[in-house]
């Protein structure tokens, strides 16, 4: 039996332009299950990044409702969509959006620090994820000696960081060679193996092939939700259940 | 808390720099405020701390010339009064230096010997050069600065001083063979200031030699005259008193002369308060500037985190946790600058004090005023420690994307109309001047713009200030002088004749009119002031701000300060000594007097009917007193002082000289001196009043054009995808650079049409409060010449600094900026 870990009914969200109101989002609906590996697809400009960022709660919806692991995202204040972050949410950016000041290992324990961890048991929540994701021996290094795929994959660790219900991905490959993009798509594979939940959105159908379910969006509604995942209840192995025990 | 401490250690390797940059910033700028601000009330306060030192005499009274033998019994009974706590007296002596074997009297100085430790350990003389001489000592002498500068003495120099009688110089034979009663050589020791010269009106600038208590014990029976210094129990409120035991002790008809130190003291602050003014006034600016342009380059460094701070907002942070965040290194940079500031002030704390008193300072070097220095410093951090605050808080992603969301694209009306008329450049430069954008492109327009109108505003205030202060300096009808010389009669101790002066000065078609005006003092409700005797109708008085001249024997006029003192107003009665007196106008009053006596200066004393002056009628000039005598009426005996006005059309300097020429006919025996506008200590200060507007308008100035090129240079950068834009339709180099030059240009156009009238206004009425401060006519001039040519030149500078911007705009990197948008 299925199980949704994300609902989303009749978001509606317009942004006011200089010569008219651009309607991002007209009624837009989806819903994805725990464990799933959802693909969103759909032209320039039809409201994929919109979408992310109102589920991310970095944005609110004019109208409609949004419900992640059971939790209201629209309505909430400022700080409760921050707590609903923490707890649920992981975003991984398509220009990475590394902190430059900071190392490797601190990028990466930055996430459990703001959740409240102590600085000690963030870094080695941090290390374990760098040796996961094959980056362990850059830990003491600055982003800006790391290649594109490297960068990516720091992202995606320090969105897994406080074991997120949900990974939010924009664009993940968009600047990313062939070589790196292949490289986070099977980082997504095996997380998704171990049983995360992966919404991502993407404009290139090699990208969106990686997902389990493909849906596609137009002027601003979901117009086809895709095929439904074979099987809600993904068996937790690759490195999701390497992880799931942090300090 | 954590997370904090996190982000601050994580962060401050890579921000460090900008950090100690906005330190160091706020450590100049706040440290010259504080410098400012502290050296201001140094500057203030020098004179009283000077005065305390010197353990001056409440007053001064004139024993006059009397013989040798009998001044010790007059000291002493003085001295005897019970308000007295302690007296202090000096003999005035005819010296000169001895050049090749003749005495050279042409080196006119007066010599005042020590009597009993006067300017030793009462009213002490201060050397600026040297020391004090030895009081033991017969040969060791001191000058003033005023000797030094006009006869180039210098320490260490040796006068072969010639000690004459005054019998000796009524001989007529003396000059020819001039054998003095006493000659020693003596060594100028100390080069300094007695206590009433720090500070001074034109009318008390004289040449003086301080001898010492030794030299007066083996010259004593040639003094010829003396006056001792009191100090009083319960100061000047014991003058009025002292003054009437004194009178009691004269013999009938002797003058009444006194000096009040507090009437001196008045003046120097009213002298010195304008220069500590304009030091607030220019603390206060660097301080509201310190605030600006940190304030500025903070929010500038917060806004620089945006992209951070949108990433913590991602990973959960909370906007207070992302505030505080951003807002942890401000404000540690802000402290660190707070305490530098600080220390920046104490190390220059040695150039204040500033103006004359800075000569006496009593505790020069470093000064640490713990309430300029401690309140300064934590206001500068408690101000911008909040400004962090407020933009960290401000800047937090979720307030940015709300006002984004909330923004509405504004064009101003006016550049729909001129944009089809101006290039392309023009009115793209005029959309960056006038449109704040939104989100990550907004640019602080509003603000850069309220800075600028308020630098010029500053600016035009203080040249208009400048111009006013210039203009009351040339105009002495401002100050009370509403004539061209004065002719006073043997320093103002001697009468002129009556007849003899309406011969001569009637005969001279290019004079005018003249008045004559006694010089004198009275009790007025009980304070000590001193008075102009003059005739009821006279043409030539000294200007009228409110009211009227008097017109009879009971009337009487005062100066503003006096008024004020007294707490009465036109139409109010004051008690005298020969009765009650209606005020029936306020007037400014000019700097006149008899020299060591009290005088009447702007604001200060007062105007009477001849008769009404106690001792108007005692001639004391020597010439005359043993024929004539004291006691004569004034009617007989003229004016001591006659104020001359000569025609428009007079070739001035021709009449002056034609008054010297025959100006000896006029005096009764001591000489007459004719004088040009005696400017009072304030006027006299007035070059460093000048300098202070000028300063303070120049930093001002310098501030708002390196907030200009500052803001320009974030607006590029804030702009730098429009700007990209631009080059990808095809905006050549020089369009790029005329479109931050239009931009330059507009703000400051719109800082001028605004700050200059502004300024007008603002100038022009500091310069009325000022004016009205010092009791002078209040006659504002706006320099508009000036400030045409200023408002010119900001133009001018405004395209000069977008040079920097512009070349920044130049280099904007178009595939970069346009690929990561």
């Amino acid at each position: 039996m299925t199980e949704d870990l994300l609902t989303v009914r009749g978001v509606r969200k317009t942004f006011e332009a200089d010569i008219a109101p651009v309607r991002a989002l007209r009624g837009a609906d989806l819903t994805l299950s725990r464990g799933e590996f959802v693909a969103v697809m759909g032209p320039s400009g039809c409201g994929k990044s919109t979408l992310l960022n109102l589920i991310a709660g970095l944005d609110t919806a004019d109208e409609g409702t949004i419900e992640v692991d059971g939790e209201q995202v629209t309505g909430q204040s400022e700080d409760e969509l921050a707590r609903l972050r923490r707890r649920h949410i992981g975003v991984v950016f398509q220009f990475f959006n590394l902190l430059e000041g900071m190392s490797v290992l601190e990028n990466v324990s930055l996430p459990a620090i703001v959740a409240g961890r102590k600085r000690k048991a963030a870094e080695t929540r941090g290390r374990d994820l760098l040796d996961l994701l094959g980056l362990g021996d850059k830990a003491g290094a600055m982003p800006g000696v790391l290649s594109g795929g490297q960068r990516q994959r720091l992202a995606i660790a320090r969105a897994l960081a406080n074991e997120p219900t949900l990974v939010l991905a924009d664009e993940p490959t968009g600047a990313l060679d062939s070589e790196g993009g292949l490289e986070v798509l099977e980082l997504f594979r095996r997380l998704h193996r171990g049983g995360q939940a992966i919404l991502m959105v993407t404009h290139d159908d090699d990208v969106a092939a990686a997902a389990q379910r493909i849906t596609q969006m137009r002027d601003g509604r979901v117009i086809d939700e895709g095929r439904p995942a074979a099987s809600a209840a993904v068996p937790h192995e690759g490195i999701i259940g390497e992880v799931a025990t942090g300090p | 808390m954590s997370f904090t401490r996190f982000w601050w250690h994580a962060s401050i390797r890579r921000r460090w720099r900008s950090l100690a940059g906005i330190a160091l910033l706020l450590g100049i700028v706040g440290g010259t405020s504080l410098f400012a601000l502290a050296g201001a009330r140094r500057t203030q306060s020098a004179y009283p701390r000077f005065l305390r030192s010197s353990n001056p005499s409440t007053m001064a009274v004139d024993l006059g010339g009397r013989p040798a033998a009998d001044l010790p019994a007059a000291l002493r009974r003085v001295a005897q009064f019970p308000e007295v706590l302690s007296a202090r007296a000096y003999t005035g002596f005819y010296v000169g230096a001895v050049v090749d074997g003749q005495v050279d009297l042409s080196q006119e100085f007066e010599a005042l010997g020590s009597v009993d430790g006067r300017y030793f350990d009462q009213d002490i003389f201060t050397p600026t050069q040297g020391r004090r001489p030895d009081p033991t000592r017969i040969d060791e002498v001191a000058v003033n600065e005023e000797s030094a500068r006009r006869y180039g003495y210098h320490v260490g120099q040796t006068l072969d001083l010639a000690t004459v009688s005054e019998d000796q110089l009524e001989d007529p034979a003396f000059l020819d063979h001039p054998v003095p009663r006493l000659q020693i050589p003596s060594r100028i020791v100390g080069i300094g200031l007695f206590v009433e010269e720090v500070v001074q009106d034109d009318t008390d600038r004289s040449p003086l030699l301080l001898l010492t208590p030794a030299y007066v014990a083996r010259a004593a029976q040639w003094g010829t005259y003396s006056w001792q210094g009191l100090v009083l129990r319960h100061g000047d409120a014991d003058v009025a008193a002292v003054k009437r035991r004194f009178v009691g002790l004269l013999e009938a008809g002797s003058p009444q002369i006194f000096r009040v130190t507090s009437i001196d003291t008045f003046h120097a602050q009213q002298a010195i308060r304008p220069t500590a003014i304009a030091l607030s006034v220019f603390g206060v600016i660097a301080g509201l500037a310190a605030i600006v342009l940190v304030g500025q380059t903070l929010a500038r460094q917060v806004r620089s985190q945006r992209e951070e701070h949108g990433v913590l907002r991602a990973m959960g942070a909370s906007p207070a946790s992302i505030a505080a965040a951003a807002a942890l290194g401000p404000v540690a940079a802000v402290l660190v600058g707070s305490v530098v500031a600080v220390c920046v002030a104490v190390m220059a704390s040695p150039a204040m004090p500033i103006g004359p008193v800075r000569r006496v300072e009593v505790a020069s070097g470093i000064d640490v005023d713990r309430t300029v220095l401690g309140l300064g410093g934590l206001l500068l951090f408690a101000t911008l420690g909040a400004v962090s605050y407020l933009v960290a808080r401000r800047e937090s992603p979720y307030r940015v994307q709300q006002r984004a969301h909330d923004a509405r694209p504004r064009t101003v009306g006016l550049l729909a109309d001129v944009s089809g008329r101006l290039p392309l450049s023009a009115t793209t430069g005029l959309r960056f001047a006038f449109e704040t954008g939104a989100g990550r492109t907004a640019v602080p327009v509003r603000s850069v713009m309220a800075g600028t109108t308020i630098a010029l505003a500053s600016l035009v205030a203080a040249v208009t200030f400048g111009a006013s202060l210039q203009h009351l300096v040339s105009h002495p009808r401002q100050f009370g002088w509403d004539w061209d010389v004065a002719l006073i009669d043997s320093a103002g101790y001697g009468n002129t004749k009556p007849e003899a002066t309406k011969a001569l000065l009637r005969s001279d078609p290019d004079i005018e009119a003249w008045s004559g005006a006694f010089f004198g003092g009275d009790a007025i409700d009980g304070h000590n002031l001193p008075l102009l005797g003059m005739v009821p109708g006279s043409t030539v008085v000294p200007p009228v701000r409110e009211g009227r001249m008097i017109l009879a024997s009971d009337e009487i006029v005062l100066g503003s300060a006096t008024l004020e003192s007294l707490h009465k107003h036109i139409g109010d009665t004051v008690t005298t000594s020969s009765g009650p007196l209606r005020i029936v106008g306020s007037a400014t009053l000019p700097t006149i007097g008899q020299v060591h006596g009290d005088h009447t200066s702007l604001g200060v004393g007062g105007i009477v009917e001849t008769s009404r002056l106690p001792g108007y009628a005692r001639n004391r000039a020597s010439g005359n007193a043993a024929s004539q005598g004291p006691g004569v009426p004034a009617d007989e005996y003229g004016p001591n002082v006659l104020f001359v006005r000569y025609r428009r059309s007079a070739n001035t300097a021709a009449v002056t000289a034609r008054l010297e020429g025959s100006k000896d006919k006029l005096s009764d025996g001591g000489g007459i001196m004719v004088v040009p506008a005696q400017r009072s200590a304030e006027i006299v200060n007035s070059d460093d009043i000048v300098i202070s507007p000028r300063l303070l308008g120049g930093a001002v100035a310098a501030a708002a054009l390196a907030s200009l090129a500052v803001a320009l240079t974030s607006a590029v950068r804030q702009r730098r995808r429009d700007l990209a834009l631009l080059k990808a339709l095809g905006f050549t180099r020089g369009q790029l650079s005329a479109t931050v030059a239009w931009q330059a240009t507009a703000t400051m156009l719109v800082g001028l049409v605004v700050g200059a009238p502004l300024g007008v206004v603002l100038g022009r009425w500091l310069w009325t409060r000022f004016a009205g401060q010092l009791d002078v006519l209040s006659e504002p001039v706006v320099p508009v010449g000036i400030i045409g040519a200023l408002a010119l030149a900001a133009v001018i500078v405004a395209n000069l600094v977008s040079a920097f911007p512009a070349r920044v705009a130049r280099a904007v990197p178009v595939s970069m900026v346009l690929r990561s948008e």
